[in-house]
């Protein structure tokens, strides 16, 4: 809207007059339905308020219109789409046309909602009522395309067009699809003389076959758009449109009960030009969850089963979406009482309480120490950390072993091993050689193992100059030579952002367009290389020259922050100044990002999944939480390991995997503990500690664990099957926790566990130790599952092994059973 | 009995006739300590056989005895001269049959000891003396642990030599750790030492100090031995200024040492050696290595700082050496200079060269700043280099910084400013790929090398040869054409010479002598290749061995043509062969260079019973037509390979005799016709030539037909076969032989095209020819 609320005092007394004087009419008619009346009311008086969407309107000319819905929300949160149930009043310069909202007069008016004792205004801006706008090449005729689908890659979109037709995906080429339609096949497109001759009419509206069907109707609004447009010769406005710069959608959150329930949804556009429209009609609505919130085409969303979704509204580049929660109607639900232990709870809570779903009791210590011990180092408790632990009265026990594990070097080690996964750190023939690489590894291991605040880490990585040997932080930009890629890279790894698609058209489920992609490039553009004395060293630094070009134009972009300004970068390192926005606090998505990373190692799930994923389409969990964990890692300048504390600590990490009634169905929420399988790395590591059988790693000596290996293109047999990243690409994807048929094989018939366990020869030590078998079964559980065996396991297994002294073969079969289980494989 | 003497001359000849071809893979030790007498054992194929003589690059060191050991191994017993320069000693050793490979020797100042294993824990150092050389290896995964005992303020230095033992890529760490294994200090690559390191540090308190010693990534394999010199010697990393006038006092300044900056001045010698290197002493010892210096015939200018501005340049008069440090990050040296339009200057980084750590970005500005020429790096190297034509009278600036505009205090350069001077770069080319050529002369025998010579600033015609030789051989030297850069050079051992060998240089000059020219040999000896055969560890020498060995078992001798080879022409080059009595085996012979646009056969032999072959020659339409001086190199394997090589024949390279035109001519299957090829004859000859026409296609054929000098065409009836097949063929050539001297003259001339058609089937329609069945052609 293109006036501030603090200027409309002023106006509002100039145009009171007006509005009461010509539009006394406006007031809608509800007089005579007393009875029904009466029903509202009483259904209005559950309601807590009543709010009219857009709660600002501005209609622009005289053929402008605005939808208007209003929203009744309860005191726990549910929302009910009174657009109908209201009594609506106009006064002032507009009038209302059912639920449109039309200009009468330039000046001001005011819309009224009244529901029983719930009342909202919107305020109403007129101007230029006169004016009648041309039809616009750019914002009336392509975001019909965009509409219809007519630009989508199974259509004309595709690549190679269809049927002869092509038009710019999602319409990223906005030139490019004026000059086909109107130039490439003469007349046979756009017929000036005869607009309804029309191949873009005919073939739309189904009079002549169209593969892709009839579009519209030939009386649709659609149709009389094209044909005015042709019937005005089809100009090309592609550079003079005014752009659009946001988009809304209303009402931003519902709160449906019950399946069924229903909520109308408007998109309003915002263009340079300050003026706004209802882009209902041309935007595109989709949903993330259609099984909960099916979204038709004009925006109504309709609940079905309970869970939530984001419904979303695209209309030329800009995504925007609402979230919609779905819960059962009338569901009884007594909010548990717990204490929240920090923020985190506070937040997961009141996000539970929204679902109405409790969260699980939290866990017992021997399930905690497991799960803390191999989240934050990778390990398995020794018998000795069990046993100290186990047996300490202490109520802060908890939070001390996790202060405890935060010290060891396998929490350095661990986090080393995540970001050589994202930065992929490897040997690749005739790029980067194993020193270079394996200074890397150690570099990166040692910011972590320093606590060198992570923005720290991160400038240095994207500011990196110098020689691969000396400053092994260049290898950043080795292992990824292409400017686009190290662009994407990026985005993905710092902002988690996907940019890839905006490389060759518009970003489908996001804000990104080619122009921001290729002005994103522009940072990495004057990166020069060098190969060093010695050849496996290559020296990268600031050439100080060359731009990148735009795909369509061959344009030199600027460059340009990610949604952000285009920064003087003359006579500096791009770079430097980019490493300085991506890290700076103010960065809207760094320090989120890398705090949802962490939250996803320790909860199995990030608030936003896909952690490297972000994007409007794809909207945190949690929105609050997500932003909150952000904040808190830019308090903490950036220390890991505060972060670490804070989510180890919370009740939401330390809760039972166990779900309850209310919560069964949670997946995104942290009702409950998420039961992983322990990734590749870690679960050698153990498998080998436990058995007392070290690896031998080609390039590390014995002993060495698996996280340790600096080179991603090292792996064993072991490691490959149970998903170790192979370091290909910067996606998190890559280390895969899918347990497969082909790990079980390899645990059951496979060499891992039988020979680990002949190897490390301990249940022969622990017997010839003097140990009855009876310990050496709880010896067994306590090494692997971090519990001892319940009575009526121990009594099984007392019968497999019987009288017999050094039952060896048995313990030992005890031993393999008990390593294949899930329970060894799994972090509950 | 009779058998057993068979035998036994068996043996004697497969031990005793010949052995060619000896090899030295390693020695050890691989040092010693100057002024001492080391007994070093000599380990390589055939080395053993008949050790004669070590041949050293550098001086100091005297063989008192060599001696076999077995047929791989020898061994010597080496006097190491008190005064002998430390760091690297090229030697090959000579057999009597041949020159090995060029190794190194190290030599230490500090007394010998070996590394004792297990010392590859922390907590389980092997004690060591503070002033020693330690010979270990690092094995996969390994480190080792010494400690020594120092006091407080007392200089800890420590240096390795790794790699540049020549052995293995081997990149060793180093780093000194006290008691409680806080890092001292550290180093992995050392700019001065490429990947070796040093350390050098005051204790910074009484007590002891474990050095640390690995592969930079744990990846040391059998061949990862070092020297690792432990001592309270001085070790700067750089000198400054890096170089001066031949014969003249020098002030240096030692920089880089713990113990602080330290002057002292030098005389420079009055010819240097390709890698002359000062070493610095003070009262606690000497380096183990020195420091490069430039020996050059202009005078210094040091810069004055501040001289980072346009107004405080430094003032310099050219030619001179501009001599720097960029002191710190971000400095700037500027110098101003003024120059006369027209003059020609090659402005010369040293930096890199004397191993300074500076990657030197040079410019040129005018004398208000304005940029007028700049380089970064040249010739793969990081010193870059500028040739600068004066555009006015005036003042100039010559700049140097940093090329990612670091700095420190050992950072020095030399930017060398001349004008260019006549010189050839000299190279022996090398027979084997990445192996050093050597030049073995069988006594009443001959040896052939070529030399690239690489002309700066010089043209015309070059004596290109070898200096001094040993007693007995001779040299057969062509002069080199202006327009060319390789030439053979023919080596001959009179019988009677008597085995030896020396180092050598090879040196170029004008054939007219009318300017002085600088030779410049190198001969770079690939000692570490890394991935992609990619150079890591090199030695560079300034002569070349030869030697006189004992007498091959055959000679060749190439029979010269007496009639040329044309352009586009094919010729069969004639070699026969002498054999020893006894020797039967193949003899592998090659042309020693192809002229350029001549190919010759590379895997022709004189096969056992023979005593003669024939190299096919072919040449291209654009092969160099004149004399050339050839020969041809054999080759046979005698536990080992034995060379030798022809005398010099000439070669006439000629322009085709005759010039051929040919028509597109088409027909039908079935249907026979005449091709006419009309001829042009450049060089008369004499009787007639014969002309085939090859390249017909199948079904095609015609008769040889013959032309004289005189001819204007020639004729080649076709006969086409019903079946010939149809198509446009494009590569019909005639081979034109004219006899010269009983010789034939081959000529390919191509090529001319044919086009056969299928006939027009008979139309369906009895009585319609030409009918409308037919499809369009």
């Amino acid at each position: 809207m293109r006036l501030r609320t603090g200027c409309w005092s002023l106006l509002l007394i100039a145009a009171v007059s007006i509005a009461s004087s010509r539009h006394a009419h406006a007031k809608t008619s509800s007089e005579g339905a007393k009875p029904q009346a009466a029903k509202a009311a009483a259904q209005a008086a559950q309601y807590a308020s009543v709010a009219i969407y857009p709660p600002e309107i501005t209609l622009d000319h005289g053929d402008d219109y605005q939808g208007v819905v209003a929203v009744a929300t309860r005191a726990d949160g549910v929302t009910l789409d009174v657009t109908d149930k209201v009594t609506w009043a106009v006064e002032g310069a507009a009038r209302l046309e059912g639920t449109r909202l039309l200009p009468a007069a330039d000046g001001l008016a005011v819309l009224k909602a009244t529901w029983g004792q719930h009342s909202a205004e919107a305020k109403v801006k007129i101007v230029g009522l006169a004016e009648h706008p041309a039809v616009s090449f750019r914002n009336d005729v392509m975001p019909i395309f965009l509409r219809g689908g007519c630009n989508a890659g199974g259509c004309h979109g595709a690549a190679r067009g269809k049927d002869g037709f092509r038009l710019g995906l999602f319409g990223y080429d906005p030139e490019g699809d004026h000059f086909r339609l109107t130039r490439e096949q003469a007349t046979r497109r756009i017929n000036v003389a005869l607009p309804d001759d029309s191949l873009l009419l005919t073939k739309t509206t189904g009079v002549v076959p169209h593969t892709g069907g009839k579009k519209f109707d030939s009386d649709s609004v659609y149709a009389q758009t094209l044909r005015k447009w042709i019937a005005a010769g089809a100009p090309n406005d592609t550079r003079d449109a005014p752009a659009s710069t946001k988009v809304e959608l209303f009402p931003p959150r519902a709160v449906l009960e019950g399946e069924g329930a229903a909520q109308r949804f408007i998109a309003v556009a915002h263009f340079a030009d300050g003026t706004t429209r209802d882009v209902t009609n041309l935007a595109v609505f989709t949903t993330n969850n259609e099984s909960s919130a099916a979204v038709d085409a004009d925006g109504l969303v309709k609940a079905g089963a309970r869970g939530e979704a984001f419904v979303m509204a695209r209309f030329d580049t800009h995504t925007v979406g609402s979230q919609v929660l779905v819960l059962p109607k009338d569901a009884k639900f007594t909010p548990s009482e717990e204490k929240p232990v920090n923020y985190i709870d506070e937040l997961v809570g009141a996000k539970l309480r929204t679902m109405r779903m409790n969260p699980s009791p939290v866990c017992s210590d021997e399930e905690f120490l497991r799960r803390v011990c191999l989240d934050v180092t990778g390990q398995l408790p020794t018998r000795d950390e069990y046993d100290v632990f186990m047996i300490d009265s202490d109520p802060h026990k908890r939070a001390r072993k996790v202060d405890e594990l935060l010290e060891r070097k396998e929490f350095a080690e661990l986090w080393a091993m995540k970001w050589s996964e994202l930065l992929m750190v490897k040997v690749i023939p005739n790029r980067v050689e194993y020193k270079p690489m394996f200074l890397y590894s150690q570099w990166i291991t040692r910011q972590i193992a320093a606590g060198v605040p992570l923005d720290e880490m991160v400038r240095s990585l994207l500011s990196a100059s110098g020689g691969s040997f000396t400053s092994p932080a260049v290898n950043f930009y080795q292992i990824e030579p292409t400017t686009e890629k190290t662009a994407e890279n990026v985005a993905q790894i710092f902002l988690g952002m996907r940019l890839q698609c905006a490389q060759c058209h518009n970003h489908p489920f996001d804000r990104w367009t080619m122009d921001d992609y290729y002005s994103f490039t522009a940072f990495f553009a004057q990166i020069g290389r060098k190969t060093g004395e010695d050849y496996r060293e290559t020296i990268i630094f600031n050439r100080g020259g060359g731009e990148t070009k735009h795909l369509l134009d061959g344009r030199a972009m600027k460059p340009k922050f990610l949604g952000g300004i285009e920064p003087d970068t003359k006579g500096k390192d791009r770079r430097a100044v980019l490493a300085d926005w991506i890290t700076s606090p103010e960065n809207p998505y760094f320090a989120v990002n890398i705090a949802n990373r962490v939250w996803a190692h320790f909860m199995g799930v990030g608030i936003v999944e896909p952690v490297d994923d972000v994007r409007i389409s794809n909207p945190p969990s949690n929105p609050e939480l997500h932003a909150k964990l952000g904040t808190k890692l830019i308090e903490y300048k950036y220390d890991l390991r505060q972060l670490v504390r804070d989510i180890c600590n919370s009740h939401a990490y330390q809760r039972s995997s166990q779900p309850n009634e209310s919560n069964a169905s949670d997946r995104r929420n942290f009702a409950f503990a998420r039961v992983r399988r322990i990734p590749a790395e870690a679960l050698l590591d153990c498998l080998c500690t436990v058995t007392g059988a070290p690896e031998k790693f080609p390039g590390l000596p014995l002993g060495a664990r698996a996280v340790q290996i600096p080179d991603g293109a090292t792996s064993t047999y072991f490691l490959t099957t149970f998903g170790r990243a192979p370091r290909n690409t910067v996606c998190a994807c890559e280390a895969s926790a899918e347990p497969t048929l082909s790990q079980a094989l390899h645990l059951l018939n496979g060499s891992a566990v039988h020979n680990k366990i002949a190897q490390g020869k301990l249940v022969q030590t622990w017997l010839d130790a003097g140990k009855s078998p009876a310990e050496v079964v709880e010896e067994i559980y306590v090494r692997c599952l971090s519990r001892k065996p319940t009575e009526e396991e121990a009594a099984k297994l007392a019968e497999l092994y019987g009288d017999a002294k050094k039952p060896v073969k048995e313990l030992q079969d005890v031993f393999w059973a008990v390593l294949n289980s899930r329970e060894f494989l799994f972090n509950r | 009995m009779l058998v057993r003497a068979a035998l036994l001359i068996g043996c004697l000849i497969a031990g005793n006739a010949h052995a060619a071809g000896p090899r030295l893979d390693h020695l050890s030790p691989q040092g010693g300590q100057r002024g001492t007498e080391v007994a070093v054992t000599l380990i390589g194929g055939r080395i053993g056989q008949a050790p004669a003589e070590i041949l050293f690059y550098e001086p100091g060191i005297e063989v008192k005895a060599l001696e076999r050991i077995d047929d791989n191994q020898a061994k010597a017993t080496l006097a190491i001269a008190a005064e002998c320069e430390p760091g690297i000693h090229a030697l090959r050793v000579r057999t009597a049959s041949g020159l090995t490979n060029l190794r190194t020797f190290h030599v230490g100042m500090l007394p010998e000891i070996s590394e004792a294993e297990p010392n590859n824990d922390f907590a389980k150092p092997q004690a060591v003396e503070l002033g020693c050389v330690i010979n270990g290896v690092v094995t996969n995964e390994d480190v080792d642990y010494f400690v020594v005992e120092a006091k407080q303020g007392e200089r800890i230095s420590v240096e390795v030599e790794g790699l540049r033992l020549g052995r293995t890529f081997f990149d060793p760490a180093i780093a000194i750790l006290d008691e409680q294994r806080f890092e001292v200090a550290a180093a992995d690559d050392s700019p001065l030492c490429q990947q070796d390191a040093f350390c050098s540090v005051l204790a910074p308190a009484d007590g002891k100090y474990i050095i640390e010693l690995r592969e930079t990534s744990y990846r040391g394999n059998d061949a990862s031995t070092y020297r690792l010199h432990v001592g309270k010697y001085p070790r700067p990393a750089a000198m400054f200024p890096g170089g001066g006038p031949a014969g003249q006092p020098l002030e240096v300044k030692w920089l880089g040492d713990p113990a602080g900056e330290k002057s002292e001045t030098i005389t420079l010698p009055v010819e240097a050696r390709l890698n002359q290197s000062v070493v610095m002493s003070d009262e606690s010892g000497a380096a183990p290595t020195g420091v490069p210096v430039r020996v050059v015939d202009m005078p210094n200018v040091l810069e004055a700082e501040p001289n980072n501005k346009y107004d405080n340049a430094t003032n310099a008069e050219l030619p001179a050496a501009l001599c720097g440090e960029i002191g710190e990050a971000g400095d700037v040296d500027r110098f101003r200079f003024t120059a006369k339009k027209g003059e020609v200057y090659d402005f010369t980084l040293v930096a890199r060269e004397l191993r300074s750590p500076l990657d030197g970005v040079v410019r040129i500005r005018d004398a208000k700043g304005k940029g007028l020429a700049g380089a970064d790096d040249n010739a793969g190297k990081p010193d870059s280099y500028i040739r600068f034509t004066i555009p006015a009278d005036g003042e100039y600036i010559a700049e140097v910084e940093d090329h990612l505009k670091q700095g420190g205090p050992t950072y020095v350069y030399r930017l060398e400013v001349a004008k260019p001077r006549a010189a050839v770069n000299l190279v022996l080319e090398e027979r084997v790929q990445y192996e050093a050529t050597e030049v073995c002369v069988p006594q009443g025998g001959r040896a052939a090398v070529m030399v690239t010579a690489n002309r700066a600033d010089v043209g015309g015609e070059l004596n290109v040869g070898f200096g001094e030789l040993p007693a007995g051989m001779t040299q057969e030297v062509q002069p080199l054409a202006g327009d060319y850069n390789r030439v053979p050079v023919l080596l001959k051992a009179a019988a009677d010479a008597p085995l030896s060998g020396r180092l050598t240089t090879i040196t170029a000059e004008l054939v007219d002598k009318s300017q002085p020219v600088l030779s410049r040999f190198k001969q770079q000896t690939w000692l570490v290749r890394g991935r992609n055969n990619v150079p890591v560890w090199s030695h560079f020498a300034d002569r070349a061995a030869v030697a006189v060995v004992e007498p091959a078992p055959f000679s060749i001798t190439v029979v010269e043509p007496r009639s040329p080879i044309v352009q586009s022409g094919t010729k069969e080059l004639k070699v026969v062969a002498e054999r020893r009595e006894g020797f039967d085996g193949r003899i592998a012979v090659k042309m020693l260079y192809d002229p350029p646009g001549l190919s010759s056969h590379q895997g022709i032999g004189i096969e056992p019973g023979k005593t003669e072959t024939v190299i096919p020659l072919t040449t291209a339409g654009n092969a160099s037509a004149r004399d050339w001086k050839i020969l041809v190199v054999a080759e046979a394997d005698m536990n080992g390979p034995v060379r030798t090589a022809s005398e010099f024949a000439t070669l006439k390279i000629a322009a085709p005799y005759v010039a051929l035109a040919y028509p597109t001519a088409a027909t039908e299957q079935g249907k026979s016709i005449d091709y006419a090829v009309g001829v042009t004859v450049n060089t008369p000859f004499d009787g007639a030539a014969k002309v085939e026409l090859v390249g017909l296609p199948p079904g095609v054929t015609t008769t040889p037909q013959e032309i004289t000098k005189d001819s204007t065409e020639v004729k080649f009836p076709l006969a086409v076969a019903a079946d010939a097949r149809v198509g446009h063929h494009k590569q019909l050539i005639c081979q034109v032989t004219v006899m010269e001297n009983g010789e034939p003259v081959v000529h390919s001339i191509g090529a001319g095209q044919l086009r056969i058609e299928a006939p027009l089937p008979a139309s369906s329609t009895a009585g319609q020819p030409g009918g409308t069945g037919g499809e369009a052609s």
